[in-house]
């Protein structure tokens, strides 16, 4: 809401006396964040008020007239002009050489600066402008005439137009989204309250603002002690209406505002309509009530005994009832609406907007004005099914006062017969079932002090506290009060805190540590691994790269992979979105394939979260299912079970298939976290070891080339870690692949339960270590895996007297059937150096052991 | 040859195709049925040919026909090599051609290593920082949950079911009616249960979605970091106090603050604390949309409520959280203008900073 500071001076005149910039930053310290602050004086600074003292037609141009006006200089000067609206005596705005005016022809804010032009022969000084060149409405029509009886100002040629016009003023605005549970702030008398408790300054409320104020106050004699009108309402929909008030006028006449008041509305973002609406939307910033005027007579009503009787009913939308409103629209109302009708139609959708069709025309000589509060979640949700947002809808979903709905009608009447003529010609028909809306709470001097961290006066405490309208009474250290109508979010000990912490001022309270003993913090033994796992794929010149959680379908088509399971988002905004992943890899993969040429060869990880409905906590065994949060899931039943994985993918254009340089990536990486890995071909585990697989492992295997994939398990104790392969020719095509790519998908919190991160450091062997290249012949079908374990079987006969390390250096085949494996073995001798004929003694014995495996040494 | 004959041997000759189609067994087979019948010496082509016998006014009328068959068996035999191939090719994936014990492929024992240096993502990089600070500050790190029930995400927070300020938080639902986490406000309660006695220094991350579309500067998936503190006798003035100190170790200065009232319905004040612009000292940059200031932190006093739900009485504890979004200060630091960078893993991206 934008407000203007010349009217919060009418309701805090001390405020005066602060500058702009202090006022605006306490404003942003203790109410809410200025989105914007707008200085009219420079705005207009250099226009001025000018008198036509003359107009003659041009000699030379029937288009142009010639003006000599008085600037209140002592020479008048000349101005030629294509208007032709102007009188001897008009006042008129004036903007001197050198000023500067919003270039009307632009189509945008550009601004031309004005200079002494010849027009066909005269020189023309200066300019008169129209209100649109100022800024003030879309009127281009001839020179802005100011008249006397449309300002409360008497005009002087000379004189700056901020002066005449109240241009000399400050806008603020504040987003409507800061003073979500502040509608009492959606006021200038609202705002205004907030600013004199900030200082604690004087807030001087009009007189129609108090309680006691009635019709006879406000409008004199311009109302019939014997009303020929009534409005009688009828409030059906209960729960939506807090109260409402309504009154009729006659004698109306539908006229364009003042031009006081179209300033008044322009500097506060509202464009004029006529004199009623303009009234409504007046009082609607000023106090915080929005209002509402029917064209009485498109209302049905009754006539008996010469009184007219006008029968509202407010209710819920019938099924299929639609409405014309007044931003030219046809609306479906949902039946959650809550509209004004009459006996056959609906005339306005409550608190939102009105109806075309008894809306306020030129015509209207009878008006039904209503001035409600209505429930703000009704608002709320009606404004949001039917898609409409307006200032008083804005109003009423932040919570009103129900207590200010008669005062803004009499505010409202007052104006109505001052600038349109009208005569009130019933009571007021106020329909209030009055419930209790103040809260009464007691907070210790102690408990605000201990809360806000300092020492706050008493004093200060009541001053705040009554300030913002709440009666006070303090008895020994107890504040006692009653909250006031307009602030109902005021209820617990806490917003009273608040309260006075925000008008102290946060940059009033003296930040200091909590007092805390001394602790160490660690990470969890699960962050550990996890940072464990970071370092050591980031040390193997890998990339963290990350996708979303969610998942499209097609995604999962494209990695030939089923949807099974997977958790579907109802209300997504595009496919992209539609479902929370059950493995990384899809993404993983996509992303390989949109950078395959940006670097010749790369590797990416990702660390994330998967899940897939059905696996959820059933308060057995949390430990069994990969639960890496299982610290906070146990009395969490039926919540699903969200695994941490981890995706690891190379691509690269050697001849070396992708999978075995994936899988030394991932056994490095293991090896870091002290753990052995195997790897094995899924055709070799026995049916109950499949059976045992995770179904999202199980998953992943059409995605793969099935010759080329492995299962990844702990070597020792066999506990399944994930899966490893190359993908399949359809995916490779699917995505476009021209290069070696491997990819594998690791439960992590497998790995890190089973990890270690506890160096073991060993004393390396004293004596000198030998090495001895083993090459064996076996047949092509061999394993390598078996030839490894035969090694260290037979090594581990050795153990006693020496370290045996053995690895591979070489896999050639010749022959059609055989292959040459070739391990580097390396003696570490525990008790004294190794001779000759030991070394002999050992190998034989590993010649002896690959006999098992038909293997000879070449 | 009349109209009926030629229809009749064409609905013949496409039979013929389908039936010899469903008995190949390789990509060969199919290259002999496609000869057999759309090559040169074809049933096909012979009946084009013959069409110099039909009578001059139905030759347009069979050639089309004629055409027409032949486009449909190409079209056939077209999607049956395309089959053909993928199932080769899937057997051909079949084939266990590698040892997938091995440490290298047979004759060729050299691996490609990643020589370069891996990179860390830009947020996971963030985390660590945070994470480094405020366990030095004495927070217990905690993990949040992706998938959360309504329960966490608003109802312990404040916002029972008619709440409007649910509204704010444009969720994602899944089937199962759970809400991929809009905060990370999801763990306050579950650690206030978890951790049960004060005093309760507890910091959380994690990822939060929203149901936002796409564009530069707007993602539906982003960080949050949020730390808790709950004992006797918290004030404000400690939580000023504690954003102060962790905002001067993130930043690495001494960073001038200020503070205006905010509201977040679990906490009671709430607060949003603002710092000068680090990056411009104020002056105004294109980080702080030249104010010179930048919400850093929203914060506030535990509501109690909140407290209550989660096991502390807030007759005797009070407490505060402060809480932010990585996304922002990762792009701010590294000058990234647009948030998708953050999720498309271009390598050129990533190893950027190497």
């Amino acid at each position: 809401m934008k407000y203007s500071l010349n009217q919060v001076k009418k309701y805090v005149p001390e405020i005066s006396s602060i500058p702009v910039e202090e006022l605006i930053a306490r404003i942003w310290a203790s109410i809410a964040e200025v989105e914007n602050v707008e200085y009219l004086s420079k705005k207009y600074e250099g226009v001025i008020v000018a008198r036509v003292e003359k107009i003659e037609k041009h000699p030379r141009s029937e288009k142009l007239v010639v003006a000599t006006v008085d600037i209140g200089k002592k020479t008048p000067v000349t101005v030629v002009t294509a208007a032709h609206n102007l009188d001897a005596g008009d006042f008129v705005p004036y903007i001197p050489v050198g000023g500067r005016v919003l270039d009307v022809h632009a189509n945008t804010s550009k601004q031309i600066e004005i200079t002494v032009r010849v027009m066909a022969g005269i020189d023309s000084i200066g300019m008169l402008a129209s209100e649109k060149e100022l800024e003030l409405s879309e009127d281009h029509e001839g020179i802005m005439i100011l008249r006397q009886n449309e300002l409360k100002h008497e005009l002087v040629a000379g004189e700056p137009i901020v002066d005449a016009l109240d241009l000399d003023d400050v806008i603020f605005e504040i987003e409507n989204k800061s003073l979500t549970h502040r509608g009492d702030c959606l006021s200038i008398a609202g705002i205004s309250r907030e600013i004199a408790t900030l200082y604690s300054f004087d807030l001087v409320l009009p007189v129609w603002q108090t309680p006691s104020v009635n019709i006879a106050d406000m409008v004199g004699d311009a109302f019939q002690k014997e009303p020929s009108a009534i409005v009688t309402v009828e409030v059906a929909a209960k729960p939506a209406v807090e109260r409402y008030s309504t009154i009729v006028l006659d004698n109306v006449q539908v006229t364009p505002s003042p031009l006081w008041l179209r300033i008044y509305l322009g500097k506060h973002g509202f464009n004029s309509v006529n004199n009623i609406v303009d009234i409504t939307n007046y009082v609607m910033i000023e106090y915080g009530q929005p209002m509402h005027a029917f064209d009485a007579s498109t209302v049905i009503h009754k006539t008996r005994n010469e009184k007219i009787t006008y029968p509202l009913i407010v209710r819920y939308a019938q099924a299929g009832e639609t409405i014309l409103t007044l931003d030219g629209k046809e609306k479906k109302l949902p039946q959650m609406a809550t509209v004004i009708a009459d006996e056959k139609k609906a005339l306005a959708i409550a608190g939102i907007i009105g109806g075309q069709e008894s809306a306020i025309s030129e015509t209207s000589t009878r008006i039904i004005l209503e001035s409600a509060v209505f429930n703000k979640y009704a608002i709320r949700n009606t404004s949001m099914s039917i898609g409409t947002t307006t200032d008083a809808s804005v109003i009423f979903s932040r919570k009103q006062d129900p207590e200010k709905t008669v005062r803004a009608l009499l505010r409202a009447v007052h104006l109505l017969t001052e600038l349109a003529g009208a005569k009130v010609v019933s009571d007021i028909t106020d329909i209030y079932s009055k419930t209790k809306i103040t809260n009464t709470l007691i907070v210790s001097h102690e408990k605000v002090e201990a809360f806000l961290g300092i020492a706050v006066s008493p004093t200060k405490i009541v001053q705040i506290l009554e300030g913002l309208g709440c009666q006070v009474v303090k008895k020994n250290n107890l504040y006692r009060m009653e909250t006031p109508t307009w602030r109902p979010d005021i209820a617990i000990d806490e917003d009273v805190y608040e309260e006075i912490a925000r008008m102290v001022g946060y940059g009033n309270i003296i930040p200091e540590l909590p007092k805390r003993g001394i602790f160490g913090v660690s990470l969890s033994p699960y962050e550990k691994g996890k940072q464990a796992t970071l370092r050591a794929f980031t040390a193997l010149g890998i990339n963290q790269g990350m996708n979303f959680s969610f998942v499209s379908k097609q995604l999962y088509e494209r990695c030939l992979l089923s949807m099974n399971d997977a958790r579907s988002v109802i209300n997504a905004i595009s496919p992209d979105v539609q479902y929370m992943r059950k493995h990384l890899i899809p993404g993983l993969l996509e992303q390989f394939s949109k950078n395959q040429y940006n670097s010749e060869k790369f590797g990416l990880f990702e660390l994330g979260k998967v899940s897939r409905k059905g696996l959820h906590y059933t308060g057995i065994s949390v430990e069994d299912l990969h639960m890496p949060e299982s610290r906070f899931g146990i009395d969490d039943l039926g919540l699903p079970i969200e695994d941490e994985h981890v995706a690891i993918g190379i691509i690269d254009d050697s001849q070396q298939p992708g999978y075995f340089t994936l899988k030394e990536v991932i056994t490095r990486y293991a090896e870091s976290m002290h753990i052995l890995l195997e790897f094995i071909h899924p055709d070799e585990l026995t049916a109950k070891e499949v059976k045992q697989l995770p179904t999202w492992a199980t998953e992943l295997f059409p995605l793969y080339k099935k010759g080329r994939m492995a299962v990844v398990r702990n070597a020792g104790t066999k506990d399944f870690y994930g899966v490893i392969g190359e993908p399949g020719t359809l995916v490779l095509k699917e995505f476009g692949f021209t290069k070696q790519v491997a990819i594998a998908e690791l439960s992590l919190y497998k790995i890190i339960s089973t990890a270690s991160f506890e160096p073991l450091y060993k004393e390396p062997p004293k004596f000198p270590i030998v090495t001895e290249d083993l090459c064996f012949e076996v047949p092509l079908d061999v394993q390598y895996a078996a030839i490894l374990k035969v090694l260290t079987e037979v090594s581990d006969n050795f153990v006693q007297d020496v370290v045996i390390r053995i690895y591979p250096i070489d896999i050639y085949q010749k022959k059609e059937d055989k292959k040459q494996v070739t391990n580097r073995v390396v003696f570490a001798p525990i008790k004294a150096s190794l001779s000759d004929s030991q070394i002999k003694k050992y190998r034989e014995q590993f010649i002896t052991g690959m006999l098992t495996l038909k293997g000879k040494l070449v | 040859m009349t109209i009926k004959t030629i229809d009749r041997s064409l609905a013949a000759i496409t039979k013929q195709v389908a039936t010899k189609l469903s008995q190949v067994k390789t990509l060969e087979d199919i290259y002999a049925v496609r000869s057999e019948f759309t090559g040169k010496t074809s049933v096909l082509t012979q009946l084009l040919q013959s069409l110099k016998d039909v009578p001059t006014e139905d030759r347009p009328t069979i050639g089309a026909k004629v055409n027409q068959a032949k486009k449909e068996i190409e079209s056939i035999i077209e999607r049956a090599l395309s089959l053909m191939m993928n199932r080769e090719s899937l057997l051909k994936d079949e084939v266990r051609d590698i040892d997938v014990s091995a440490p290298f492929h047979t004759n060729n024992s050299k691996i490609p290593d990643f020589t370069g240096i891996g990179s860390m993502h830009p947020l996971q990089y963030e985390i660590n920082r945070m994470l480094d600070i405020f366990t030095t500050m004495g927070f217990t790190p905690f993990e949040g949950r992706e998938l959360e029930t309504d329960y966490y995400v608003f109802d312990s927070l404040n916002m029972p079911k008619e709440h409007p300020a649910r509204q704010n938080w444009d969720t994602f639902r899944t089937e199962d009616n759970l809400i991929p986490t809009p905060h990370t406000s999801n763990m306050q309660v579950r650690v206030m249960r978890h951790l049960k006695a004060a005093p309760l220094r507890a910091v959380i991350y994690g990822r939060c979605s929203r149901n936002e579309a796409v564009d530069a500067v707007h993602g539906h998936t982003f960080y949050q970091i949020e730390g808790l503190y709950i004992d006797k006798g918290v004030s404000i003035s400690n939580m000023i106090g504690t954003i102060s100190a962790f905002v001067n170790a993130f930043f690495d200065k001494n960073v001038t603050s200020k503070i205006q009232p905010g509201y977040f319905p679990f906490v009671e004040p709430g607060i949003e604390y603002l710092g000068q612009c680090p990056f411009c000292d104020g002056k105004g940059c294109s980080s702080c949309k030249h104010t010179g200031w930048l919400e850093l932190v929203g914060a506030g006093m535990i509501h109690p409520n909140v407290l209550r739900e989660g096991g502390f009485d807030p007759a005797v504890y009070s407490g505060f959280a402060w809480g932010l979004g990585l996304d922002r200060m990762v792009m701010q630091r590294n000058g990234i203008q647009d948030i998708r960078s953050l999720f498309a893993s271009d390598i050129r991206f990533l190893q950027s900073s190497l």
